[in-house]
């Protein structure tokens, strides 16, 4: 009998210890994140957007996007929030704040600061894999993360001014040691930009990233140096900015020539065919950094359209409605009651947020204005224009232009060619706007009505959405308030 | 992989461990079958239960034995049962006889006969028998004229004094009282029905079986007996109306309302004592012995972290027939009513209506329109050459007339051959046929002093009512119990599950299966021309009738023949399941016995998905890949053959378990305790593969010619339907056949270790105490270690009012128990990890290499959800148990639920699964039985009316709702002081007449804004239209009996529930499609109706509005008969000649029209739409 007490405590015993290992499985299926194989599965992300970048574009006054009678919705007495950033109603931003219940912009580019800058960060150390992957992977993650946070700043606080910057509100800048349980805090816009730099700085000192990456939707290292030179010229830093360009340029100057990358489209009334450029997704080497979304059913603006350089291809080959419709009629009139052209271009990329060399070219050239160079700034603009405008009107700045004024005109113009279908139209306007030489009040009349945007307003600043200001009091008062 | 060994050397040392400590407790078990006692002034009951406990004799006996409760003396030191028994018995007036393991007893008649009577009494003797024609010992015998009392031995057998004329009185417990009068026969055959209430009196928890009496808990049974009353394939259908608090509404199964939010609801399905994976449908109905429904804490608890959702335990038939075989045989033949394919019965336009509008607005459209529309030619010339949608015969005979190529009369003859058609009736006549569904099972089974054995075979077999179609499961199960040796039983029972299912195979561009069809095609379209040839369809991205396209060299036509369809593209899933279930069972000293159980499930399942060569799938993937070389068409993709796709999935389910269970009295003490572990562990996984090319007859495929890197590529295809700037390939052909195709379905596995106890305690069969506690383990992914093997516990108490003296004079109360009590249970969601994990099968189509994203942010502080409830009821019996039922009130209060918590974005995440939300479930719940009139014999006649009810208030106490937007609200309606199931739904506010936008919907949106489209609004302009769930769900069932006939009916009522119907969506112009009646009112500015306009006053942006509008939101209360049933049993007399023993017929209508319905639209709140077709049911059952 004892011996079947012993054997029973024993066994009891046993299983017992057993209840908590049996149950210690991993789950298959998931990524558990603990190898480097892992997690570089993150920065393979999509970048992909749809409609994420289309406030600013709205709001630096090339396109809109609207899915009812313009006219209409610009003059009801109710506001709604794309109403306010049509008419640039700077009266109304308080309901403009109001009626952002959210921001995809927000919450998709601190998604990808969270889930894959600091995820990679926090959990890169422990992983298992070769120190080398371990540093690239490091280093990618924090190019990503000083990237979104100057998208973010951009977006949501005012432009660096080197004067104001050391107390001017800017945005949380999150790292991976935060608690996101605690409500995140807000740095001053010098703060902000100071930590892109530290990032960038870290990055480019591991030396681990590859000059050409497996794709154009990872990092490399000319991206590393095109982050930092757009950092350094919003903060006016314009010798360091060009440093930066031209080492971003150093590794890949190339500009793809959109005259020669073409493809035919159809209309559909007269079944007329066209040229259009074909912008090919991941293909274009000029592409840093390629994000995807297709540039269609966006309105552009008449005045965006006539500031394009004549013979642009970007315009004059865009796929729009009107080329669809034989240019017999567009859907400007019924849909938005104003006879607009909608870009309908599907399989192109036009890399809307990311970051391309001819940036660097424009960098390179606003720094050389600065420094009075216009026949080295002019050779800048050259390197873009050459593969854009149509070789039968295309004709050299370099040698022609001599003054500032006009340089400074030619450097924003073909900077709006590179940049209408991207976000970095409003990100350059707002930052010229801290130049005298450069600030500009915008118009546009929309059905016979004249719409100003100034400089200094408020409108600049977009509002932090209410899903952030709810659950974190910390991002209040609203930058555009200060 | 470190980790794989450590896990499998663990599993080892525990089963291992569990045999080990179970054969040493056998070693105990020897001694077995010695009694020893020692009881002083008990009552005899006591003692013979204490006999019963020691040695697994029963006693029986009859009411009748009334030195039963009379206080006896005893003491025996291990003495064997027979010199036990003569001790016991040696002064009473009372004779045992030992049968097997049954001892009856029965008191020794006293004979007092008066001379005078001798002259004429005479020596009746008798047998009495069950239903199944075996012996019933110990009945109490009772001559009503002279009080001559006998009783039945071991054989049934007994002898009495009576004359002819004498009314004889049988009692025996668990049986019907019946009434015999003594003929000239001096010969008597008498059979017993076995008394429903009695046979209910125990319930099955899957841990143990406790007579009513020992109860706490809120547990309804159901027994063969009523379920057999009727016939429904699924045994959850049989289920409804008859077990107050389970509601199986709208196809979801929940007992006592929904205790989760995300994760799951259903209740646990126990199958002869152990948790399955199998579906209840799978189950075989004729199999079932009884269903117990545990929906409370005491008797749920012991589930622990799975109880949550209350618990279905399932008991197989076992044979009861000792010495015989008996062979069961029965057969359910379902016809199913004809579906109604009228037009305006399912809500639609006629032909003759669809051609008025649309020819209106195409009179509008080319010849009226006001300069409303620029070029309708050139419009229309487009439309019908970029071949992406099908052009309405309508529409392209009013563009001829535009263009001169026919005139008025042409046309208008075109149009009158157009409204004599009627596509539904013809689609019908084609494609749908009646559907029969046939069951047989046949069941065999015996039983002798050791051994027993069931051997059950089901087939069922159901033609789906649809052109190529079938359904068939075949069911086999065998089930034995062998006992080894006095100390061991063992039980075994091996099942398999085969089905066979054939359906259309998908086609994700043209809508020719069922459901959609016939109301996707319009209704003056027709399937065949006058000539019998085949008039093809278009659908979407088929190219058209009239596209100059068509049948362009190299590209095939995409029409399509509906029903040759049916037979190109077809899908067959054959499922195999398999279940092994082994029990052994020790019985080691007095009162304790020991049992180890293991199952194991397998269920593995092939979907095979073929669309042949000529198929519109195939015909489109070709199409879909095309490059041109050398001025010709060349494939991407083999040029013949077709798809073929098959998935092949595998779930493996075990569960082992170990329990020991003690049961004992102690004088007026009686402790029913037992103490078990449980290992569990469920794996699921399977592949997929993709074979192009393929010809079934040949058996070739040619997949290994395809670059699947590059079309996954090629979004479109410029060469095909170039006018609509290409072929969208990428969308229509490589996402919808190919990327899903191919791969793994993900392994998912989890295991479950639980430790468990409980005890009752009764003390002078009056009062119950009980108590139960388990600890849950589960996969460390799930939740943090602090929070596992966190204890669930219930405890209970009781009280037999009818056992105490006082109620002793009220003899109209049989039975009266009151109980009470409170406990945690818990509920396991799999969705959420406590640490930051990532997908780890996304492909980014961009780049093609695999990407990972996270989903959510660590949560350290995950936990099971746990569901404390309180329960108080009543169950009764009264008058002569003609009244019988129970009463409950509970209240169920969710705690840790897991919901989202919105997050600040910027931390990059904004939302987080955590343990954060409230929810309760209050109710009340009540059974009645009455019996109007009972059935003595035969010839009599019988009503009973069986009333279930149950009222649930569900509402979420706290939850935080992520959803700013108003669409957000529709997916996610959870929101504080709302029910679970709350409706959301958009403020109607009227049409629009405003230029440009009139016949449009208007909306409220925020501010008092009004406008067409507010889905971007907040949510805050959502109303709340009440929940979807009943609260009120009712059944009542009526059965009479007359001559072996008998009449059943089951009303259902459901009620206080909303539901969205005949949603009045808006469309563009006129669609290709059949067209909803209600735009018979549609808006015009002549006639400003509620109803959006069609046409010239179509919409030009449809959004989600409409689907939820205020306006749609109906009452769903309703109140049907389920079913009526026609019985007739075949009298006994007549069969015991040829042999059989039972034989017996029915009709059954199911689903007859609705009786009544709250919402003034004539929707079936069921269907949403035209009611379910009625069926009808022949039955036969025989036994042999």
């Amino acid at each position: 009998m004892k011996k079947v007490i012993y054997s029973i405590i024993f066994g009891v015993a046993l299983i017992i210890s057993s209840c908590s290992d049996f149950t210690d499985i991993q789950p298959k299926g998931k990524n558990l994140l603990a190898t480097t194989d892992q997690l570089e599965m993150l920065l393979n992300n999509k970048f992909f957007y749809y409609i994420g970048e289309t406030d600013e574009r709205e709001m630096c006054g090339d396109i809109i996007r609207a899915f009812e009678n313009v006219p209409t919705l610009i003059n009801r007495p109710t506001k709604t929030r794309n109403a306010i950033i049509i008419s640039w109603d700077e009266a109304n931003q308080d309901k403009m704040a109001e009626l952002t219940s959210s921001d995809s912009q927000y919450s998709n580019y601190y998604g990808v600061i969270g889930k894959i800058s600091n995820a990679i960060l926090s959990h890169v150390d422990a992983a298992e894999g070769p120190e080398s992957v371990k540093n690239q992977l490091k280093s990618e993650a924090l190019v990503l993360r000083a990237y979104f946070h100057y998208l973010l700043v951009n977006k949501f606080a005012k432009a660096y001014n080197p004067a104001t910057a050391a107390t001017d509100p800017g945005i949380p800048y999150v790292t991976e040691d935060w608690d996101i349980s605690i409500p995140t805090e807000k740095a001053t816009v010098k703060e902000v930009y100071d930590h892109i730099i530290a990032d960038l700085d870290e990055a480019i000192q591991l030396n681990a990233l590859p000059n050409e990456a497996v794709n154009r939707m990872r990092i490399s290292k000319p991206c590393a140096y095109a982050a930092k030179a757009l950092a350094l010229i919003g903060m006016q830093k314009f010798d360091e900015a060009e440093v930066a360009a031209k080492q971003a340029l150093a590794i890949n100057n190339k500009v793809n020539n959109y005259n020669e990358m073409l493809t035919t489209t159809t209309g559909y009334i007269l079944g007329n065919t066209y040229q259009v450029i074909f912008r090919p997704p991941l293909k274009c080497e000029e592409d840093l950094f390629f994000t995807f979304s297709p540039e269609l059913f966006n309105a552009i603006t008449p005045e965006a359209w006539n500031a394009f350089e004549t013979g642009h291809a970007s315009r004059d080959k865009m796929t729009t409605d009107r080329i669809m419709y034989d240019y017999l009629m567009g859907m400007g009139t019924s849909y938005i009651g104003l006879d607009y052209t909608f870009t309908y271009d599907i399989d192109s990329g036009w890399n809307t947020i990311g970051m391309k060399t001819t940036q660097m070219y424009l960098i390179v050239a606003e720094a050389e204005i600065h420094k009075s160079n216009y026949s080295a700034a002019m050779e800048a603009l050259d390197a873009i224009r050459i593969n854009r405008i149509d070789p039968s009107i295309y004709a050299p700045l370099k040698g022609v232009v001599s003054n500032k004024t006009d340089a400074i005109y030619h450097l924003k113009q073909t900077s709006h060619g590179e940049n209408t279908y991207t976000c970095h139209n409003f990100i350059n306007r707002k930052r010229w706007n801290q130049l005298d030489d450069y600030k500009q009040t915008f118009t546009k009349n929309i059905a016979g009505k004249v719409y100003q945007l100034k400089p200094e307003s408020p409108l600049w600043i977009f509002p932090f959405p209410v899903n952030a200001v709810n659950l974190n009091p910390n991002l209040l008062p609203q930058n555009y308030k200060q | 992989m470190s980790k794989n060994k450590n896990c499998a050397l663990t599993r080892h040392k525990m089963l291992y461990a569990l045999l080990f400590c179970l054969f040493s407790l056998s070693m105990a078990a020897q001694n077995k079958n010695n009694i020893t006692l020692d009881m002083k002034d008990k009552p005899l009951r006591e003692v013979l239960a204490a006999i019963t406990k020691a040695t697994d004799y029963k006693f029986v006996y009859s009411d009748a034995l009334k030195e039963i409760d009379q206080p006896v003396t005893i003491k025996c030191v291990d003495q064997n049962l027979v010199s036990v028994l003569n001790q016991l018995f040696k002064d009473k007036k009372i004779s045992y006889k030992i049968e097997g393991r049954n001892i009856a007893l029965s008191p020794a008649t006293i004979a007092i006969m008066t001379p005078q009577e001798k002259t004429t009494q005479l020596i009746i003797s008798g047998v009495v028998v069950d239903e199944a024609g075996d012996p019933i010992p110990g009945v109490t015998v009772r001559n009503k004229n002279n009080n001559k009392i006998a009783s039945t031995d071991p054989n049934g057998k007994f002898q009495i004094e009576a004359k002819e004329g004498d009314i004889l009185l049988l009692t025996s417990i668990g049986m019907e009282n019946k009434e015999v009068r003594v003929g000239k026969s001096n010969n008597l055959n008498i059979v017993l029905t076995p008394s429903v209430i009695l046979l209910e009196n125990v319930v099955v928890t899957g841990y143990q079986d406790l007579p009513k009496e020992k109860v706490t808990g809120a547990i309804a049974t159901i027994s063969s007996t009523k379920i057999e009353e009727r016939y429904t394939p699924n045994i959850m259908n049989n289920l409804e109306g008859r077990i107050a608090g389970l509601s199986t509404y709208g196809g979801k199964t929940t007992i006592r309302g929904t205790s989760s939010l995300y994760a799951t609801t259903n209740p646990l399905l126990v199958v002869d004592g152990m948790p399955v994976e199998g579906r209840i449908e799978d189950l075989n109905p004729y199999d079932i012995e009884s269903v117990n429904v545990l929906k409370d804490a005491a008797s749920a608890a012991i589930y622990g972290a799975r109880a949550s959702n209350g618990i279905i335990v399932v008991t197989t038939k076992s044979a009861k027939k000792k010495g015989v075989i008996d062979i069961d045989f029965s057969t359910n033949f379902t016809v199913y009513e004809k579906k109604n394919m009228n037009y305006s019965d399912n809500f639609y336009m006629n032909a003759e209506q669809q051609v008025k509008v649309e020819s209106d607005y195409y009179e509008y459209y080319f010849f009226n329109n006001e300069g409303e529309v620029s070029d309708p030619i050139g419009s229309t010339r487009s439309s019908i050459e970029s071949g992406i949608d099908p052009i309405s015969p309508i529409q392209y005979a009013y563009y001829r007339l535009a263009t001169g190529a026919i005139t008025r009369d042409q046309l208008n003859s075109t149009l009158n051959a157009l409204k004599k058609n009627n596509f539904a009736k013809e689609y019908g006549g084609n494609i749908y046929r009646r559907q029969i569904l046939q069951q047989y099972n046949l069941s065999l089974r015996s039983k002798t002093d050791k051994f027993q054995s069931n051997l059950t075979l089901n087939y069922k077999t159901d033609n789906s009512g649809i052109i190529n179609a079938e359904q068939n499961l075949f069911n086999i199960n065998y089930k034995g119990s062998y006992d080894i040796a006095p100390w061991l039983t063992a039980t075994f029972n091996i099942n398999g599950i085969y089905g066979k299912n054939k359906e259309v195979g998908q086609d994700y561009n043209a809508s020719y299966t069922v459901p959609w069809n016939p109301w996707d095609i319009p209704a003056y379209e027709r399937m065949y021309n006058d000539d019998g040839t085949a008039n093809l369809l278009y659908y979407s991205y088929s190219g058209n009738q009239y596209w100059s396209s068509k049948g362009a060299e190299g590209f095939y036509d995409l029409g399509v023949n509906i029903k040759d369809e049916f037979y190109n593209n077809v899908q067959t899933t054959d499922r195999q399941h398999m279940r092994y279930h082994g029990n052994l069972l020790f019985k080691i000293i007095k009162g304790l016995t020991a049992n180890v159980q293991y199952i194991y499930e397998n269920e593995h399942t092939t979907t095979s998905w073929y669309a042949n060569e000529k198929s519109h799938v195939a015909r489109s993937i070709r199409n879909a890949y095309t490059i041109v070389e050398n001025g010709k068409i060349s494939y991407l993709t083999p040029r013949s053959g077709g798809m073929l796709r098959t998935t092949n999935t595998d779930g493996k389910y075990w569960t082992a378990r170990g329990q020991i269970d003690y049961s004992n009295t102690f004088g007026k003490h009686s402790v029913t305790a037992l103490a078990g572990l449980e290992f569990r562990q469920t794996k699921y996984n399977g592949t997929k593969s993709l074979v192009l090319g393929y010809d079934d007859q040949l058996q070739n495929s040619s997949t290994h010619t395809v670059d699947f890197g590059s079309l996954s590529t090629m979004v479109n295809n410029p060469y095909y339907m170039s006018s609509a700037g290409g072929y969208p390939s990428g969308q229509l052909a490589f996402d919808l056949y190919f990327r899903d195709g191919m791969g793994v379905i993900v392994e998912q596995l989890h295991r479950y270790a639980s430790g468990y106890a409980n005890i009752t305690y009764t003390y002078d069969t009056k009062y119950n105490l009980f108590g139960s506690f388990r600890k849950d383990y589960a996969d460390v992914y799930g939740l943090n270690a602090k929070f596992r093997g966190k204890p669930l516990w219930s405890v209970g108490a009781g009280w037999n009012i009818h056992n105490e003296p006082f109620m002793k004079s009220y003899t109209w109360i049989n039975f009266l128990k009151l109980r009470a009590n409170y406990g945690v249970t818990g509920n396991i969601y799999q969705g959420a990890t406590s640490y930051m994990t990532a997908t780890s099968t996304g492909m980014n189509e961009y780049t093609n290499l695999p990407y990972g994203e996270v989903e959510s942010p660590a949560n350290p502080n995950l936990k099971w959800e746990k569901t404390i409830t309180t329960n108080i009821g009543v169950d009764y019996s009264l008058i002569n148990n003609r009244l019988r039922g129970s009463l409950d009130l509970y209240n169920k209060a969710g705690k840790d639920i897991f919901s989202n918590k919105s997050l600040d974005p910027s931390t990059g995440f904004t939302s987080m699964f955590v343990n954060m939300a409230r929810m309760r479930n209050r109710g009340v719940e009540l059974a009645i039985t009455y019996d109007w009139f009972r059935e003595r014999k035969r010839d009599d006649f019988s009503w009973t009316t069986s009333l279930t009810s149950s009222y649930n208030n569900n509402k979420i106490t706290s939850v935080e709702n992520p959803a700013t937007l108003s669409y957000q609200l529709i997916d996610n309606p959870y929101k504080t002081g709302y029910p679970s199931s709350a409706l959301w739904s958009y403020r109607f506010a009227g049409i629009s007449n405003e230029e440009g936008h009139k016949g449009e919907t208007l909306w409220y949106s925020d501010n008092g804004v009004i406008s067409h489209s507010v889905q971007s609004g907040s949510a805050d302009i959502m109303e709340y239209s009440g929940q979807t769930e009943p609260k009120v769900v009712m059944g009542m069932d009526n059965r009479f009996t007359w001559k072996g006939f008998s009449l059943n009916f089951l009303m259902v009522y459901y009620g206080g529930h909303k539901m969205i119907a005949l949603a009045e969506r808006e469309i563009f112009d006129v669609s290709y499609s059949a067209i909803p009646s209600y735009f018979l009112k549609a808006w015009t500015p002549e006639n400003p109706t509620n109803t959006p306009g069609i046409g010239r006053y179509g919409s030009s942006s449809t959004g989600i509005e409409p689907t939820y509008a205020n306006i749609a939101v109906r009452d769903a209360s309703f109140l049907k008969i389920r079913n009526i049933v026609f019985g007739y049993e075949l009298p006994e007399k007549f069969l015991k000649n040829i042999g059989i023993n039972r034989v017996s017929l029915r009709f059954q209508i199911d689903n007859p029209k609705y009786l009544w319905v709250k919402n003034k639209v004539g929707v079936d709140p069921e269907t949403l739409g035209i009611r379910n077709p009625s069926s009808y049911i022949f039955g036969l059952n025989i036994n042999l």
